[in-house]
């Protein structure tokens, strides 16, 4: 059993979006939809970039990159009434069904990582008039939800997610989680990590090493 | 939301006073809403969900606010009904039928606001082809088609059995099955948001007893107003007693409504954790005024149902309406107060999809109310709660749901 | 924010919504550089419809990413870093990289020549700039539209007439766009212009190491992982050159002192094992009291000194000049050219290359201890490090006695009174630069006005410890020379002695308002940008628009976006984008050249910057300059890269077309490795003999004060400064990770995550002044004013205020950050000192569209 998961050095990330943008390329996401993002962790400050806490001694200043966290025990896929999303069984990644999606956002609301799944709310708009990225991703749909796919269609042919070819911060790993050689397993198994939100049990495959 | 009911209060009494020709109007006038409000759905398809207030960050609003509320409303009529035939009370026959056919009005009402809800409604098919009977959604669908048509059979059932062709005992049978479906709808209602671990102030345990309570009281208090009003309109009579009986009942349901939200509130505040953003946010925060209203609506009201000098016919619509206002304010209490507090305050990308009022920055776009319907929403709103209406007017007219002068 | 709303931030925000659910303990190893768990040999999209193109983003944040396009149907739609270049650890994209297929088509590209409908060459009316319709032209029209106007003004005013400001606006290149400009300057002997960007402590280090103001002065960023202190001084790595801050972190990784040096709480600072928030603009004064630690506790390298640099140089009491042997001979003392010697940018690597031997340098006398006796350098291997002599009558003193000297007042506690730096942190920067080496300083621009002496205290830290031209130590920036090509070949094509200096922009408004530049006569008839935006990038924008260029009363800009210049431009004429032609990108932040291929072809009538000028040359009468645009584009490619230099790496045309990026020179190079500088003494020259202009514009300096570090205020931007009365909050313009100077305006892609300009204050200074969250303010002082949002950011320092660098002025709801910025001109360093700025701020009451 393969058990794709993901890494993210906090220490060595500098928010710098490459992930984010690359994830927004590949994907032809239409405008303003971020599967995505770089949150800033300050203390609980609102704005992005924005450094919590008080100038000079007592700053809080990071970043989180959060996509889908491709739970073991997602929240998502049990509460979906159709199976549009669903847990893809030889590689553990949340996957989600245009096509079948009733646009019911049962799963919007019982992700506990808020703003990981989007809607599509209007039909797509996009800043070009030709579709970005790899022509094997399927075409965005109004009024249904989407997430990260982990790039499925990237990895079922064995090429990594595009988030993940390059990190200018070198903070980004990826690989499987079940094989312990992996350089993932190696990390969780030898790095501090934290995890978003473990007390919802979710088990989220992704670690933050801090 | 409150207008709503005002309105159709306005709607309803023509209806009574001017007997068929008050109660045409009525259809007429509902069946005229219920097409606006169609009309808008199709504006809401074809232009997109962006017309509504709904986002990323609170991606449900007036409409599951209402489809609660509806499950609830739907709830009380054949409560009240059934109860007195399933333990063999002696209890408000005359009034049974209206009361089981308020709750069909309210089921179906319940169940359009689901669809109007939903981003691809032509879809729906696939929940009965794809259908994941782990999702509490499944199960509520289930719960509240059964519902739906148990409500019917029961009706029928009283029908028939005045007629004499189904036995008291086969109504009884049907009757408990109705009481147990009745609970489950609430339960099940409950559960859609209760299962959910995400949203700290929906994961509870008590909310299922709590949906159940809440249901009875304005389930009793939409009989008690309609009943009035019926009684006023001469369509039916009913002695003063029932009225009291029912505002007794009302007034003890109240007050369960009340103790369980006290329990709820001690229970999320007294660690002083988390949770007590869950209570200031309520108490103080942006959602206090649909708290004090409820609080304040229903204490008001028990105090009317209990002392019997308040106990007037005009009083006991007021708290009638009192207490499924404060209702109401509990459902948006829940709903838009789930999305208040956000897991994870932080968009990221703060984008016109990211959260009702996206334009400033997250600490503006939830320093009030996150969320707050668009002008369709509360146009396709009408629109179901006329249908109801629409149902229930249609009920009146070609069923035959006056009592008998039996009793 | 508290003050936003009746929630308190505790209430909704989850402050600890990291919870660690299992910290497991372990030693803090990283699994090395290897990101990619699978290997991506190829993405298999072998499709006849699509493509992949290896290209190089053009830029000038001078990463030069080597990138790979693919192209579906002759459009580029997605990009990625090229993974097969020859050293893995300089893969590299950002951000901006993945909005190039944004920028390539639509958004705010110039497609068309075109021309302001009420200019001509007779009647200009420049008082429509900016209002005027535009006419579309014909690439002929255009062409000769331009050649004859050039022509006319070099018919009737001189060549000199015509100023022409190029900059990398259309690719920093070795071939293409920026080199493309200067060579037009030089096949016509037109004047150019300086752009007065980013020069400033550069002048102050080329001072010292004899490098002139050539950017080309760090080791290799490969190397700073070598390092066991690196002082990030004055600059953001990881938004202004994201690519080397992983060095940076590898270094920390192993130990060393990873410290910032910089008001704001930046990610740099957040991730260094020390953050040191210094009062704006006093930096000098904290180098210069490391140096006077240094020299108290003996921290110093004296081996290093004595052999390496001026310190057992013998100075001249009477003139202050080294004593060189020939002093006593019939010529008497020689009289000294001034340091850096050309007036031009792309010439300091002529002189950085001019490194004299030691036989070169024999003639510098120093004390013999042993001997008690004068000799000259060659001639003893233990000089007197200290002392004053007299020699043949001749009083003289060592320079290190000198600068001891000239140091010791400048303690820790004088330091701390001005730059707010705790005696403390001052000497324990001071120890980790001089005992925990090998030690790198990353410098940033420093863009106030005492910034020559902010590079000058640099270079003697460096000249003091032996922290240069060693493994893991250097200083400075890194730069754009490539000794392996021949630039000189097409940047010169008129040859070296074509060239006269260039003319500073900060000195273009007074040789506008006199017609006289260095006393002569100095009409200017015509400005031509190339890949420049002065309006957008260059301090005093309003200045710029009321008072400059109405003077001016020809403007041509050749840019691809269609820029706040080309809005009062007369002609535009559209460029290609980086991806839409050949050419070739050489900077010395890697140690690559590559092969910049065209990926899809240009939009609308967009052309390259040669190809235009080949059409505007045919219609003007310099026949040298025809023939030297009658080479076609790869000839001219292969003038640059066919040469012996390049041949050890196995650099040709042929070759780069091939292989698309080829090494020329070591993963880790070491700047200076063998210990010699291009001084006149080979030697580290803390002390300047001859200090000088940046560029000779007929104005004197006072040589005395620049002769070793000399701490004076900026401009303006200090406290109990005359504006200080009326100003009193500092305002610095921020590189963000969203914009390059004022590239990438436009990508829609980006403005989604950052939509629109903004001012960061401390909330502190902000509720001084009745703004929350959300108002939107006007920042002004008598130079202009913008009115933006506000953003809260408790990174800033109170008393400061921060405006993201590069967006264009109609992204404001009035003015622009870059109405607010000094444009002093100092005397020496003729650098824009941006972030030596005074505001006051206020509440914007008007309406916001």
């Amino acid at each position: 059993m393969t058990h794709y998961g993901m890494v993210i050095d906090t220490e060595k990330c500098v928010g710098c979006h490459v992930c984010a943008l690359a994830c927004k390329l590949e994907n032809n996401l239409p405008d303003d939809v971020w599967w995505n993002r770089i949150l800033t962790d300050n203390g609980g400050e609102m704005d992005f970039d924005m450094v919590g806490g008080t100038y000079p001694d007592n700053l809080q200043f990071g970043y989180i990159p959060m996509s889908c966290q491709h739970c073991e025990n997602p929240a998502c896929v049990k509460v979906c009434p159709v199976g549009a999303t669903y847990k893809d069984p030889e590689t553990g990644v949340v996957r989600q069904d245009y096509e079948k999606c009733i646009g019911c956002r049962m799963c919007m609301s019982a992700c506990p990582y808020t703003g990981v799944r989007s809607f599509n709310w209007e039909e797509p708009k996009y800043h070009m008039d030709y579709a970005t990225g790899s022509k094997d991703v399927p075409e965005h749909q109004k009024h249904t939800v989407e997430k990260c796919t982990f790039c499925y269609h990237r990895t079922s042919q064995g090429v990594e997610p595009a988030c993940m070819h390059l990190c200018i911060g070198r903070a980004r790993f990826w690989g499987d989680l079940d094989d312990p050689n992996s350089e993932v397993s190696k990390m969780v198994a030898s790095r501090s990590y934290k995890q978003l939100l473990p007390e919802e049990g979710t088990k989220p495959s992704v670690y933050y090493l801090v | 939301m409150t207008e709503n009911v005002s309105t159709a209060g306005a709607v309803k009494a023509p209806a009574a006073k001017k007997g068929g020709a008050g109660l045409n109007i009525a259809i007429g006038v509902s069946a005229v809403i219920t097409i606006i409000g169609l009309v808008l759905w199709f504006m809401q398809i074809s232009g997109g969900m962006i017309q509504t207030a709904m986002r990323n960050f609170d991606s449900w609003g007036l409409y599951i606010t209402s489809f609660m509320f509806f499950v609830g409303l739907s709830a009380g009529g054949l409560i009240i009904s059934s109860v007195p035939k399933a333990f063999g009370i002696k209890g408000f026959g005359g009034i049974s039928k209206v009361a089981v056919m308020t709750s069909i009005a309210c089921t179906c009402a319940a169940i359009g606001l689901v669809v109007v809800d939903l981003g691809q409604p032509m879809r729906v098919w696939e929940l009965f082809v794809y259908s994941n009977l782990g999702s509490p959604l499944m199960w509520d669908i289930i719960v509240l088609a059964t519902y739906l048509i148990l409500s019917c059979v029961y009706l029928w059932a009283q029908i028939q059995g005045e007629k004499g062709k189904v036995s008291h005992t086969a109504l009884r049978v049907i009757s408990v099955i109705a009481l147990v479906c009745a609970i489950l709808v609430h339960s099940v209602t409950a559960w859609i948001f209760g299962l959910q671990q995400s949203h700290e102030m929906w994961h509870t345990a008590l909310l299922a007893p709590w949906f159940v309570s809440s249901a009875l009281v304005c389930g009793t208090a939409l009989v008690i107003a309609t009943v009035i009003g019926l009684r006023a309109a001469g369509y039916l009579k009913l002695d003063q007693a029932y009225l009291v009986k029912l505002a007794k009942l009302l007034a003890v349901f109240l007050l369960v409504d009340l103790y369980f939200f006290g329990c709820d509130l001690l229970t999320e505040a007294f660690p002083a954790g988390s949770g007590l953003a869950v209570v200031d946010m309520l108490v103080s925060g942006p959602l206090a005024p649909f708290f004090w209203v409820e609080i304040i609506g229903c204490a008001a009201a028990a105090v009317i149902c209990l002392v019997p000098q308040l106990r007037t016919n005009p009083l006991l619509v007021v708290a009638s309406l009192l207490a499924i206002a404060g209702i109401f304010c509990k459902r948006v209490q829940l709903l838009v107060g789930g999305f208040q507090i956000a897991n994870i305050m932080d968009p990221g990308a703060l984008t016109q999809y990211s959260v009702t009022n996206w334009e400033g920055n997250m600490a503006q776009a939830y320093s009030g109310i996150v969320y707050w319907p668009t002008p369709l929403e509360f146009g396709v709103t009408l629109g179901v709660v006329a249908l109801g209406f629409l149902i229930f007017f249609l009920g009146l007219k070609f069923l035959p749901l006056k009592p008998a002068d039996e009793n | 924010m508290s003050e936003s709303g009746t929630l308190k931030p505790g209430a909704i925000s989850r402050r600890s919504f990291l919870r660690t659910s299992a910290a497991v303990a372990g030693a803090a190893v990283v699994g090395g550089g290897a990101v990619n768990a699978l290997a991506v040999s190829d993405t298999a999209n072998a499709d006849a419809d699509e493509h992949e193109v290896v290209c190089v983003c053009g830029c000038n944040c001078q990463g030069t990413c080597s990138l790979v396009a693919t192209v579906r149907e002759g459009r580029m739609v997605n990009i990625r870093s090229n993974e097969n270049i020859p050293y893995p650890a300089y893969e590299r994209i950002c951000n901006r990289g993945f909005s190039h297929a944004n920028r390539l088509y639509d958004f705010n590209r110039v497609l068309y020549p075109m021309k302001r409908a009420s200019w001509s060459l007779e009647e200009p009316h420049v008082e429509n700039r900016g209002s005027d319709d535009w006419e579309r032209m014909s690439w002929d029209e255009a062409a000769k539209l331009v050649g004859e106007t050039l022509e006319y003004n070099t018919q009737n005013f001189g060549p000199h007439s015509n100023c022409i400001l190029v900059s990398a606006g259309n690719s920093f290149a070795a071939y293409g766009g920026l080199t493309a400009g200067i060579g037009f300057i030089n096949a016509f002997g037109f004047q150019g212009m300086d752009v007065c960007l980013d020069y400033g402590d550069l002048v102050g280090i080329g001072q010292v190491t004899g490098g002139g103001w050539d950017f080309n002065q760090r080791n290799m960023s490969g190397d700073y992982r070598f390092a066991k202190t690196l002082l990030i001084w004055d600059s953001n790595p990881p938004n202004s050159e994201p690519h080397n801050w992983h060095f940076c972190i590898e270094a920390k990784e192993a130990g060393a002192n990873l410290v910032v040096i910089d008001p704001t709480y930046t990610i740099a600072a957040r991730q260094a094992t020390k953050w040191v928030p210094i009062k704006p603009g006093t930096d000098p004064a904290l180098g210069m009291a490391m140096l006077n630690v240094i020299i108290e506790n003996g921290w110093y390298d004296e081996d290093f000194m004595r052999e390496k640099t001026c310190a057992p140089l013998l100075v001249r009491e009477d003139n202050g000049h080294f004593l060189r042997s020939t002093d006593f001979g019939e010529a008497g003392p020689i009289e000294l050219p001034e340091y850096p010697f050309y007036g031009m940018l792309l010439l300091q690597g002529v002189k950085a290359g001019k490194v004299p031997t030691p036989e070169e340098a024999a003639d510098y006398v120093v004390w013999d201890a042993d001997t008690n006796s004068w000799t000259t350098i060659n001639e003893t291997t233990n000089p007197a490090m200290e002392g004053t002599f007299e020699v043949n009558g001749v009083k003289v003193t060592t320079a290190w006695s000198l600068l001891k000297e000239h140091m010791a007042s400048c303690t820790p506690e004088w330091a701390e009174e001005i730059t707010e730096v705790p005696v403390e942190t001052i000497i324990e920067l001071a120890r980790m630069y001089s005992q925990d080496t090998p030690s790198t300083i990353y410098a940033g621009y420093h863009l106030y006005d005492n910034c020559e002496e902010m590079g000058m205290t640099w270079a003697t830290l460096a000249s003091l410890t032996g922290n240069i031209g060693k493994r893991g130590a250097s200083i400075g920036h890194l730069g754009k020379n490539k000794p392996s090509i021949n630039q000189a070949g097409i940047l010169f094509p008129a040859g070296l002695g074509a060239i006269t200096d260039e003319l500073p922009w900060l000195q273009f408004p007074e040789v506008l308002e006199t017609g006289k530049y260095k006393g002569e006569d100095f009409p200017v008839r015509l400005l031509y940008n190339i890949g420049a935006n002065p309006v957008g990038s260059y301090a005093a924008q309003r200045k710029t628009i009321e008072e400059v260029l109405p003077k001016i009363p020809c403007i041509i800009t050749n840019d691809m976006e269609f820029s706040e210049t080309c809005e009062y431009s007369d002609i535009v004429l559209p460029c290609t984008h980086y991806f839409e032609y050949d050419w070739i990108q050489a900077s010395s932040h890697t140690p690559f050249l590559y092969m910049a291929n065209k990926v899809v072809d240009p939009i609308g009538e967009a052309k390259e910057d040669v190809d235009i000028f080949r059409m505007i040359a045919q219609y003007t009468s310099n026949e040298a300059a025809k023939k030297f645009y009658s080479l076609t584009n790869e000839q001219m490619m292969r003038v640059v890269l066919d040469t012996e230099k390049g041949e050890p790496w196995g650099i040709s045309y042929d070759n780069l077309k091939e292989k698309g990026v080829i090494a020329d020179r070591e993963e880790n190079w070491i700047h200076w490795e063998d210990q010699r500088w291009p001084t006149m003494s080979g030697r580290l020259e803390f002390y300047v003999e001859n200090p000088g202009a940046r560029i000779n514009i007929g104005k004197p300096i006072d040589k005395d004060f620049y002769h070793m570090p000399t701490y004076h205020t900026p401009s303006e931007a200090y406290d109990g400064s005359e504006q200080s009365k009326k100003y009193p909050l500092y305002h610095y313009c921020e590189r963000t990770r969203w914009h390059l100077h004022t590239q990438y305006n436009h990508a829609p892609i980006l403005r989604e995550l950052d939509p629109e300009p903004y001012l960061r204050m401390n909330p502190v200074d902000a509720e001084a002044r009745g703004i929350v969250p959300g108002d939107y303010v006007e920042a002004y002082n008598d130079r202009g004013h913008c009115v933006c949002k506000v953003k809260f950011d408790n990174a800033v320092r109170p008393g400061m205020v921060a405006s993201p660098k590069g967006w264009h002025r109609g992204a404001y709801v009035a003015g622009s950050y870059q109405e607010l910025t000094n444009d002093h001109l100092n005397l020496l360093h003729q650098n824009s000192s941006f972030d030596d700025t005074l505001v006051e701020v206020r509440k914007y009451e008007g309406e916001v569209k």
